[in-house]
Parts: structure tokens; sequence; C-alpha cells
């Protein structure tokens, strides 16, 4: 599942739970289901780690090499 | 000019100078071009005329500028005549320009225009084709100079929303001969590379000649093939170039391209954190609710006392019982009533004749006497005596009484007429 496509579902949980009308049984379901999306999305978050590369073609392969750009020098 | 002279600096330009403006097939001549980079920071005029090979700078005084009929703008075809001269501070031959003429539109504009035209009729900025930007690319493409301002613009902005990012430089040249075809090939290549989810395509700022590669057919086709989602981010916010309207996006600059792709990372975790807080407070209240109808439920006097409702009933019941039987009672009472109406009208029949009897003896003078009356009767006439008037002194009378009578002498009469009794 995308990040985005986690939000919404989060959001549309905390929606319904919000009009209250929900049996108890149905409510305790969402409000577990909306905390484990809250959680994945956090997790979604963290889990990219940083990294920039150039993309360069040799010959006819494509092949990513670490960039050494270092920004905070440049400015 | 011998080779072991030293010159200054200012010698050797003046020697110049000299030569170009003594030189006649210089002075007051015409020359045709486009106009670029062109600035007014004072009253002055600055701008260049290029054709296709070369560029001349070119200066036009205020004096001048006041006998201007129309407004110079970049890619306006002109013809100029002036004055080839030497500025000496930095060491740059100039057109001294006296006056300018326009000649139709720029050949850049046209290219630009035609271009524009003919995509826009191909379809290749109908809205159909445009691609959804991912709202948190995991891994981010930009196709742009390694070494232009661009780069770091967008790196030092991606920093600041996002930390933990991937992202890939697809290196190019952004101005200048193939410039073009090295863009195209950079876009192609990271959707042959296919791991990320946008592009940012685009360079800073430039004059217009910078910035028309970015206006040419291999660019324009090569985004509009593109299946990852382009964001266009060339010069500044006035320039528009082919690119921004066939990308699925446009940024006016780099920097916003990159605020544009990335949402804040702080942003996302505080409204991950709001929605934690909401849903908890929601299940919270959910079960506060619950837990106090429950403890309303058990308070409530059926859970309280349970036999209650059938003390109720049976108490009910029992008035029911009370109120049929008082029902019952007062028809009974009902019933002696109309007897005894019944018996009290024989019995007052019964009195009523006795009375009746009653008075009946009452009247008979038997009754009279026997009341304590008696009668008086002359003697030996036995006529009634009523009136005083009917006897005399020393006669005789005869008294009845209830038992017996008494014969009598008058021995005094009284006249007073008292009436009967």
């Amino acid at each position: 599942m995308k990040f985005e496509e986690a939000m919404e579902k989060l959001q549309k949980i905390t929606q319904e739970l919000e009009q209250e009308n929900l049996p108890l049984e149905e409510s305790l379901q969402k409000f577990e289901e909306g905390m484990k999306l809250a959680s994945f999305c956090e997790k979604k978050l963290e889990e990219v780690e940083k990294k920039i590369q150039i993309l360069v073609k040799e010959g006819d392969t494509l092949r990513l090499k670490e960039w050494k750009e270092d920004l905070s020098t440049e400015e | 000019m011998r080779n072991s002279h030293i010159y200054t600096v200012n010698e050797i330009t003046s020697y110049i100078k000299n030569l170009v403006e003594e030189d006649e097939n210089l002075q007051d001549i015409w020359v045709r071009g486009e106009i670029s980079n062109f600035k007014s920071p004072s009253r002055h005029l600055y701008f260049a005329l290029k054709d296709e090979e070369s560029l001349l700078s070119c200066i036009m005084f205020q004096d001048r500028v006041d006998t201007l009929k129309f407004t110079l703008e970049n890619g306006l075809e002109v013809v100029a005549r002036g004055n080839i001269g030497i500025y000496k501070p930095q060491g740059r031959y100039q057109l001294y320009v006296e006056e300018i003429f326009p000649v139709g539109r720029g050949y850049l504009y046209l290219a630009f225009e035609q271009l524009k035209k003919e995509l826009e009729r191909k379809g290749y900025f109908r809205p159909e084709h445009k691609l959804h930007l991912p709202y948190l690319p995991q891994r981010i493409g930009i196709v742009t100079s390694p070494k232009g301002a661009a780069i770091r613009d967008i790196l030092t902005i991606l920093d600041k929303r996002f930390s933990n990012l991937e992202i890939v430089l697809s290196p190019c040249r952004v101005q200048g001969e193939g410039a073009s075809e090295e863009i195209a090939q950079a876009i192609q290549n990271l959707n042959d590379y296919g791991k990320v989810d946008v592009i940012i395509v685009g360079r800073g700022g430039g004059s217009l000649e910078d910035l028309f590669p970015f206006n040419e057919r291999v660019v324009a086709e090569a985004i509009y093939n593109s299946h990852i989602p382009i964001i266009s981010a060339v010069g500044h916010e006035i320039d528009v170039t082919i690119s921004d309207f066939v990308a699925d996006e446009r940024a006016p600059t780099p920097s916003a391209a990159a605020e544009r792709v990335v949402p804040k990372k702080i942003d996302l975790i505080s409204n991950l954190k709001d929605c934690k807080q909401k849903l908890l407070h929601l299940i919270h209240t959910h079960l506060n609710s619950l837990r106090s109808d429950l403890e309303r439920i058990k308070a409530s006097s059926p859970f309280k006392q349970p036999y209650r409702r059938i003390q109720d009933l049976k108490q009910k019941t029992d008035d029911f019982r009370r109120r049929i039987n008082s029902l019952k009672e007062k028809l009974e009472q009902e019933k002696r009533m109309l007897i005894n109406l019944e018996e009290s009208k024989l019995e007052k029949n019964k009195e009523r004749i006795l009375s009746w009897k009653e008075r009946l003896r009452n009247l008979s003078p038997l009754s009279t006497l026997k009341r304590g009356y008696s009668i008086c009767l002359s003697h030996p006439e036995g006529k009634i005596i009523r009136d005083y008037k009917q006897v005399k002194e020393g006669e005789r009378v005869k008294v009845k009484l209830y038992k017996g009578g008494i014969y009598s002498q008058v021995y005094q009469i009284e006249k007073e007429e008292n009436g009967e009794i």
C-alpha cells in the first residue's frame, strides 16, 4: 500500500468513527485499523534512506553512481 | 609596434578604441538582429542583438530612448542604426544605438509560437494526458545540469522538507548547442531506469536563448512520452517554455518544483500524530458514553429492584380488586336503599292511616272532653251554653265532663267577652 492510500483510508476511518452511531464492535475494529494505518504511515516516512545518486549511461546500460556533490559546503 | 614594448591595459585598449572608432566602416551603420538580454536598470537601455551565430552588445542612451516609438523586448527582430565603439572599463565593443526599428517578430519567438501551436493542435497539452504527481514520492528523478543553480536549489529544498529521500540525478547540459537532445535523453534514461515516481525537469534563470532548449521539439516529445509524471521548472516565474505546457505540472522555479513534489515531513508527522490522537479521543468518548449508558441502566429501577415490577403489578391488581369491591358495596347499598325506600313507603302509609284514625277520634267531642274540656248545658233544656247572656244568676246548668257530669247553680256572671279558646 502507498503512503497516500494509507493516509486516505486513515482519514476515512476517522470520519466514520466521528459519526458515532457505530456499534461498539465495529467502532473498536475501525479504531484498531486506524491505529495500524497510522503506524504504517509513520514507518513509511522513516523507511527511505537519504541517498543522492547520478544516473549514467555507459554504452547501452544505465548505472547508478554515488553523487559526491556536498551541499553544505557550497552554502 | 615592437614586441619588446610593454603596454599598459589602458594604452592597448585606447589604441583599439581609436582603431575601431576611426574606421568609417564601423560608424553610422545598420545592423539587423534579434533583441535579447534586454535590461533597463537606469533610463539607458542595455541589450544585445543576435542571430544564430553571433551576439552584439548594444547600448541606447536616454536621449535616444526618448525618441523610441515602441517598447523593446526580447525576441524582437529589429534593425538598429548606430556606431561601434569600445567601452574601456570592460574592454568591450558595442553598438551605440541611435535609432531602432522592429522587423516582424523575432526568430526564436516565432519558433516558439509555431511549435506551441503545432503541439497544441496535436493534443500535447490536453489535461487528459496529464499524469498525477504522487503525494509522497519514494524516489525523485531530476533532469538538470549537475553544475547549475537549479540542482542546488532543488536539493536544498528537498533536504529541508524531507531529509531522508532517494534522489536520482539524470545529468544533462541545459543550454547551448545539443542541450535539447541531452535533456530529452536524460528524461528517456529515467524512464528506462523506471524506479523514480516523479521527475523534475528544469534549470535556473537565464536569457531567452539560454532557456531555449526547453522550447524545442525533442524535449517536448520526451516529456509527452514519459510515463513518469514530470514537473517542469524552467527559469524564473515569468519565463514560460514549451516544456511547461507539455509537462504534467508547471512550477515557476526549480525551488518551487521541489516544494511541490515533496510534502513537509514534519507536517506529515504532526498530521499523523493528530490522526492518532483523534482516533484515541473518539474511541475514548465512545467507550465512555457506552460506560455511562451502562451505569445509567444499572442504576435504573428494574436492575436495582428486580421484583419491583411484579410488586407494582400486584399493587395494581390489589387496587383493582379494591375498586371492584367498593363498586360491589355501592351496588349493595343502592339495592338496600331501594328496598328501604319501599319499606318506608309502606310504613308511612300505615302511619298515615293511624294518624287519620287519631284525628278522627280527636274530632269527636268525647276526645275534647278527654283532654279536659267540658260542655255547659242549660237545665233542664239541655242547650249548649256558649254565651253568658244565655244564663242568669241563680239558674241551674249541667256541666258535662269526660266521665260523668255535674249539676251546678250560676252564682255570678262575667261579662267579659273572652272569645273562644
